[in-house]
């Protein structure tokens, strides 16, 4: 009994795919959660520390860690975060229709039990977000995949939290898929056959000689593989790893996941319809610490510049390589949570005050998906005892689902 | 590759004369007469979905496997609008270990299987994917999710004897898509669906604007073409009506089907005796493409997956032009 329960929380990590030894695995989780903590509570962060965590085995490991480290990856200041979307934010936007469109059909990307009600806020709040970081940056257009992405850290962050890191993924990492056309868009996806150019010849000469393209790996790369993978879990993982990752590096990624089906590609009729079909087609149990091991080496063996050389891509700036380092330098300097609350508090704005303590509760209430509720209990029901009036009856709904379905905050752990 | 207009219809035999497109709209609504002969026996279906997820509907990550449907599928024989039309690039494949339940993987494998590649476009949310979906999967699904880039679904049919790969396309309707990703996937399109949302005026709007695109990518009106205004199970909210689509279809060449991917049955959806509808629009222009005399037959380049080549290749590869004319005409 005891056993199965272990095996059940660690399933949840998406760690110990192949059995290893528990005992291992929770010395080396402890480890890691120390670790991460420590570079947390550094003054300046350890954003270093942060990025190497996020990308190596495991990832961050729990939600509420997410919502510790996320912000620090994009340096976000949790304590003066946006406020929420005000009712006028739907009010003329020329990407409204899409983005209502394509939000009401995207329910697989919630957790599989939760009730329509408490689904149909999440997507009204989804709508919101997307509208309020398009409104606050006018020159980003909305493309369909960008919903994935916004519900994957409106999940995770809550609301506010999720806008604010939108806004600067979006300013950033995504800003390329953010064009007018996708033109940039397709320039980045250019860089995915030189890669395999490097690795495997053979593989990359089918490919081309099957004249698949690179459409395959589009939804890939602008949802960062939010829209094909069905397990959040496997989601988040890779969240992980492209927040603290160059803007490349889904690309990377993709390589990787190609040359992991190298056998089965070239035993594929060299014909586009077949090679597409067998490639867009994500395998959903890829053993993902492995691929994201492969890509790193394959990014520090192959850069971006040195395939732009190669393969004669400079022609074409992308915003999203260019910014890369200014933005990196930007994340090495933040100050830990506690004093950035000291800071926001010591300049007495009742309204950020007020956005710390909804940011906390916000971020109480999306949890982690399938994990039995357990000891976090407790810390949830606080939360929506400290709910302050003007949050109506609907986010409570929500802050009751969560409590069915289950956050996976591993209080334990600390 | 200069192919007679509509004025010069000649048929081939395959194809009812003197049918306009108002008795094609008139057969599917049952205003008209025969639901035409119809050879297609369904000896099994298959589906799958490209994007892992896109849009494969109910069930993101698995596969459906044929539900054996059996019986006669209601495919009208169309008015010929062109029929000095060679269907190139057809693509004859040997082997089809990708596709469970098709038939090459049962006990008939047939030599090589036709596949006759038709591209599915229309506005955002018309219900593109959920068209293609009743057809290759045979039911409508539970849940669409938008459409990135492109998805592939495929079913074998049998029509006359022959066992044929039918492969939809089905394409992002945002518009920022099309201008650099969808290209790619006009090349050797054997023929094209127009997708309007009869609830959404708006999508009706848009269809001369899909219908330039076509142009553009060298598809001109001698490929077969066909215009369905979906979503007509919801009676009471249409925008379009019958009439408006059916001058524009007209003007344009092209045959119109109002039908429901969701109830394709349904009075509202225009339906065929009791045969599935939707079934009936693929199935259609099937026919249509079947009857056309592939004189070029191209393979897939390299071919080193066990295709056959029969014939010279006419398939200049990088160039999107080929293969709609017609040498002959
Ligand atoms: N009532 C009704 N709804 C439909 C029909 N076809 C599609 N839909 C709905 O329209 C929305 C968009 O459909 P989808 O196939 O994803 O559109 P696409 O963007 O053109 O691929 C979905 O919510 C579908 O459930 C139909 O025939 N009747
Ligand atoms: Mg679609």
């Amino acid at each position: 009994m005891k056993r199965l329960k272990k095996k059940k929380q660690n399933a949840g990590f998406g760690v110990n795919e192949n059995g290893a030894s528990t005992r291992e695995q929770d010395y080396g989780r402890k480890q890691k959660l120390a670790e991460i903590h420590q570079a947390l509570i550094s003054d300046p962060v350890d954003i270093e520390t942060l990025r190497r965590t996020a990308a190596s085995k495991g990832g961050l490991l729990t939600d509420e860690l997410r919502r510790k480290v996320w912000p620090k990856l994009l340096n976000i200041n949790v304590y003066d975060l946006p406020h929420k979307p005000g009712r006028n934010v739907r009010e003329d936007h020329k990407d409204y229709n899409q983005v209502v469109l394509d939000v009401r059909r995207s329910m697989k990307r919630f957790p599989k039990g939760m009730p329509a009600l408490e689904r149909t806020v999440l997507q009204d709040q989804l709508i919101d977000i997307i509208l309020q970081v398009l409104k606050r940056n006018p020159q980003l257009h909305y493309y369909q995949g960008y919903h994935d992405v916004a519900v994957t850290l409106l999940l995770v962050a809550g609301e506010r939290m999720a806008i604010a890191m939108l806004d600067t993924l979006s300013k950033f990492h995504l800003r390329d898929f953010m064009d007018p056309t996708m033109d940039s868009t397709k320039h980045i996806l250019n860089y995915l056959m030189p890669i395999l150019e490097q690795v495997d010849p053979e593989l990359h000469d089918f490919m081309i000689r099957s004249e698949v393209g690179t459409i395959f790996a589009l939804s890939w790369l602008i949802t960062w593989y939010g829209h094909v993978l069905s397990e959040f879990k496997h989601t988040l993982r890779l969240y992980d790893f492209f927040l603290a990752s160059h803007p490349l590096m889904p690309i990377y990624l993709a390589a990787t996941i190609v040359l992991h089906r190298e056998k089965e590609v070239k035993q594929t009729e060299c014909d586009m319809a077949m090679v597409h079909h067998l490639l867009s087609r994500i395998p959903q149990d890829l053993p993902y610490d492995l691929l994201i091991a492969q890509s790193l080496q394959l990014f520090s063996q192959y850069p971006p510049s040195l395939l732009a050389k190669r393969a004669a891509l400079q022609s074409r700036k992308s915003l999203s390589i260019s910014t890369f380092h200014a933005f990196q330098l930007s994340t090495l300097h933040q100050r830990p949570d506690s004093v950035l609350q000291r800071l926001t508090k010591a300049q007495g704005s009742t309204t950020s005050r007020h956005a710390s303590q909804r940011s906390g509760l916000e971020a109480a209430l999306p949890g982690g998906r399938g994990q039995l509720w357990g000891k976090g209990n407790r810390m949830v029901k606080m939360a929506v005892w400290g709910l302050s009036a003007t949050l109506g009856a609907a986010v409570f709904a929500v802050a009751q689902t969560a409590m069915d379905w289950g956050p996976d905050m591993l209080l334990q752990l600390f | 590759m200069n192919c007679i207009s509509r004025e010069e219809t000649c048929t081939d035999g395959t194809w009812l004369h003197g049918l306009t497109a108002v008795d094609w709209e008139g057969l599917f609504r049952g205003k008209h007469r025969e639901c035409s002969d119809s050879s297609g026996t369904f000896r099994e279906r298959s589906d799958f979905t490209v994007s892992q997820s896109g849009d494969d509907p109910a069930q993101a990550h698995s596969r459906f496997p044929g539900s054996a449907r059996l019986g006669p599928a209601a495919a009208p024989r169309p008015v010929c609008r062109c029929v000095c039309v060679c269907v190139c690039g057809m693509a004859v494949s040997g082997s089809s270990v990708e596709f469970p339940g098709s038939l090459t993987s049962s006990s008939l494998p047939p030599p090589r299987t036709r596949i006759f590649k038709i591209i599915v476009i229309g506005d955002s949310g018309v219900g593109k994917t959920c068209l293609t979906y009743r057809f290759c999967a045979g039911k409508f699904p539970e849940k669409t999710e938008a459409t990135i880039g492109v998805d592939f679904r495929e079913r074998l049919v049998d029509i006359d004897g022959e066992s044929i790969k039918i492969q939809l396309w089905d394409t992002a309707g945002q518009e920022r898509f099309r201008k650099s990703m969808v290209q790619h996937y006009y090349r050797n399109v054997h023929a094209v669906v127009f997708v309007y949302d009869v609830t959404n005026a708006a999508s009706f709007r848009s269809l001369p604007a899909w219908i330039e695109e076509c142009k553009q990518h060298a598809l001109g009106t001698e490929v077969p073409r066909i215009l369905v205004g979906n979503k007509c199970d919801l009676q009471d909210s249409v925008q379009v009506g019958t009439d408006v689509a059916q001058q524009f279809a007209d003007a344009h060449s092209m045959p119109l089907f109002e039908t429901s991917a969701k109830n394709p049955n349904s009075p509202g959806g225009g339906s065929c005796g009791n045969s599935d509808h939707v079934e009936a629009i693929f199935m259609t222009v099937a026919h249509k493409l079947k009857s056309q005399k592939p004189l070029v037959l191209s393979q897939p380049p390299g071919g080193s997956g066990g295709t056959i080549n029969l014939s010279r290749v006419m398939n200049d590869r990088g160039e999107g032009n080929t293969g709609w004319g017609c040498s002959s005409c």
